[in-house]
């Protein structure tokens, strides 16, 4: 059985009967995926916890509140991506005044930026290299990288999570990876 | 670096320290407190045994959601909803084929009437339609008959129900008369047949009036008949050359004519139409004749023959020769 299939009537069991078993069943496929998401995101392994657990939470309510759910792996995804950013808004506001200055200061570096990019780039191991090129990059290109290279999401999943056309994704695609292409020959040729 | 180098490079960051799996400990605790939310936070549901949501979600499983709820369940609800109407008014329409006058679905029958005559001059046009306005006069006349049977409150009340079936039965008469005018003047070829029906039905009808015991409250509706009855002959008549034909008498209230019938074979026939004479000649008196080289001028018209002149074709006869 296909897991789309499957994940249809796992959906359909909690849609009609409030099955929690069902939904047990959708955790273990995904939960892992959406560590990993998360974890790429945020700083810590307690976060990256803590948002996994919250993001399921709150899929389950969402599904018994709406039934306009075309795909679960799609939602669940989406709740993870808002959690994440609710977490960094959140955090915002709490950070004192001389780490919002530091962060402003990141923020406002582009890609080529010399200093920091080349202190990032003459990363050791190549996986770091990668990540932090990768946090260079625009949220949207690092999620799409995420999404379509490390969860194997199919396009017009990512597309729902995103909000976005199919089109436009492969854009999207198309675009981040030429832009972590150009971020690591600069970090090869340095 | 190609593009499929970078690919990898993104991919080999599955289950490194940067993209880690969680530990099995933490999935198997974090599920347990999950079911444990779940089941403190969600109130339990009787079940149903059947619900059109299930039945949404269900077809969600071999066709696209978007297509259930955007396509499906509209399609459905319309299907319902025109179920439920046709279903309705079929069984208004069935209740009121037995309404008489005076009853409250008698309008429902008669706007019935009117959508089955406007459908079928549709598709079939005007002979058509004049045949079943016809049947509807038939109707009409079993109408009379039951309301005069019918047991009714008092004597005025039956007076009133019968009045408005006659009046309805006028109406209708007079509505076929005006069909049987636009048959001729559009339909100039199936006169012959739509008179045809029209002078059986009538004969019929009439011997219904007589039947149900109604003479003064529906003399009018009797004339009008007979007029129908004349109407059609004039249509028949109007046509000289038409399908093989048998004769038939008919007797009116003023005069004897003879109806051109078609019969099925629909060879071509001469119709001859000869005036009737209105006073027939006597047989002639033996008079003296003079030899025809002897005679000087015609003889006079002997006064008891009457006026030498034939009389007007009204009303006529129609002799079909083979």
């Amino acid at each position: 059985m296909s897991s789309l299939l499957r994940d249809k009537i796992l959906l359909y069991r909690i849609q009609t009967k409030r099955d929690a078993q069902a939904y047990a069943e959708l955790y273990d496929t995904y939960v892992a995926g959406i560590y990993r998401f998360i974890s790429f995101k945020v700083s810590s392994k307690e976060e990256a916890q803590d948002l996994t657990s919250e993001a399921f939470l709150r899929a389950w309510h969402y599904l018994l509140e709406s039934r306009d759910v075309a795909s679960f792996s799609a939602l669940i995804y989406r709740i993870a991506r808002n959690l994440v950013i609710d977490h960094y808004r959140s955090r915002r506001h709490n950070v004192s005044l001389d780490e919002r200055i530091e962060t402003d200061e990141e923020e406002n570096s582009s890609p080529t930026d010399g200093g920091r990019q080349i202190k990032l780039l003459d990363a050791t191991i190549e996986a770091s290299a990668v990540v932090e090129a990768m946090k260079l990059m625009k949220e949207e290109y690092r999620d799409i990288l995420m999404l379509r290279y490390i969860e194997e999401l199919s396009n017009g999943e990512i597309a729902e999570i995103l909000n976005k056309s199919q089109v436009h994704v492969r854009v999207l695609l198309h675009r981040a990876t030429n832009t972590l292409k150009a971020l690591l020959e600069k970090h090869e040729t340095s | 670096m190609k593009r499929a180098d970078v690919v990898q490079s993104i991919r080999s960051l599955k289950g490194t320290e940067h993209a880690a799996n969680p530990d099995a400990n933490w999935i198997a605790s974090s599920r347990v407190r999950l079911l444990n939310q779940i089941d403190r936070t969600t109130e339990v549901i009787p079940t149903r045994v059947f619900s059109l949501v299930h039945l949404w979600s269900a077809l969600s499983l071999i066709m696209p959601q978007r297509t259930v709820y955007a396509v499906v369940r509209p399609a459905f609800i319309f299907v319902v909803c025109f179920s439920l109407g046709t279903a309705g008014w079929l069984t208004t329409v069935s209740a009121s084929l037995e309404s008489l006058p005076g009853d409250t679905l008698y309008p429902v029958k008669l706007a019935t009437e009117h959508t089955q005559v406007a459908v079928i001059e549709a598709m079939k046009g005007n002979a058509a339609s004049t045949e079943l306005r016809l049947s509807f006069v038939t109707r009409r006349v079993d109408e009379v008959s039951k309301v005069v049977a019918a047991p009714a409150i008092s004597a005025a009340a039956r007076q009133e129900r019968v009045d408005q079936a006659v009046e309805n039965l006028k109406t209708e008469v007079q509505t076929v008369s005006e069909k049987l005018n636009d048959v001729k003047i559009n339909n100039p070829e199936s006169v012959v047949q739509v008179a045809q029906v029209i002078e059986r039905k009538v004969d019929a009808i009439q011997q219904s009036l007589e039947v149900a015991g109604v003479t003064t409250s529906s003399t009018a509706a009797v004339v009008a008949i007979a007029q129908l009855k004349l109407d059609a002959v004039a249509g028949s008549t109007s046509s000289t050359t038409s399908t093989a034909a048998t004769t038939t008498p008919i007797t009116n209230t003023t005069s004897t004519v003879i109806v051109v019938i078609p019969t099925p074979e629909a060879a071509t026939t001469t119709v001859v139409v000869e005036p009737v004479v209105r006073a027939p000649l006597p047989t002639p008196v033996a008079a003296p004749v003079a030899p025809v080289d002897k005679l000087d001028t015609f003889p006079e018209r002997p006064p008891e023959l009457g006026p030498d002149v034939v009389d007007s074709p009204t009303p006529i006869s129609i002799q079909l020769l083979n």
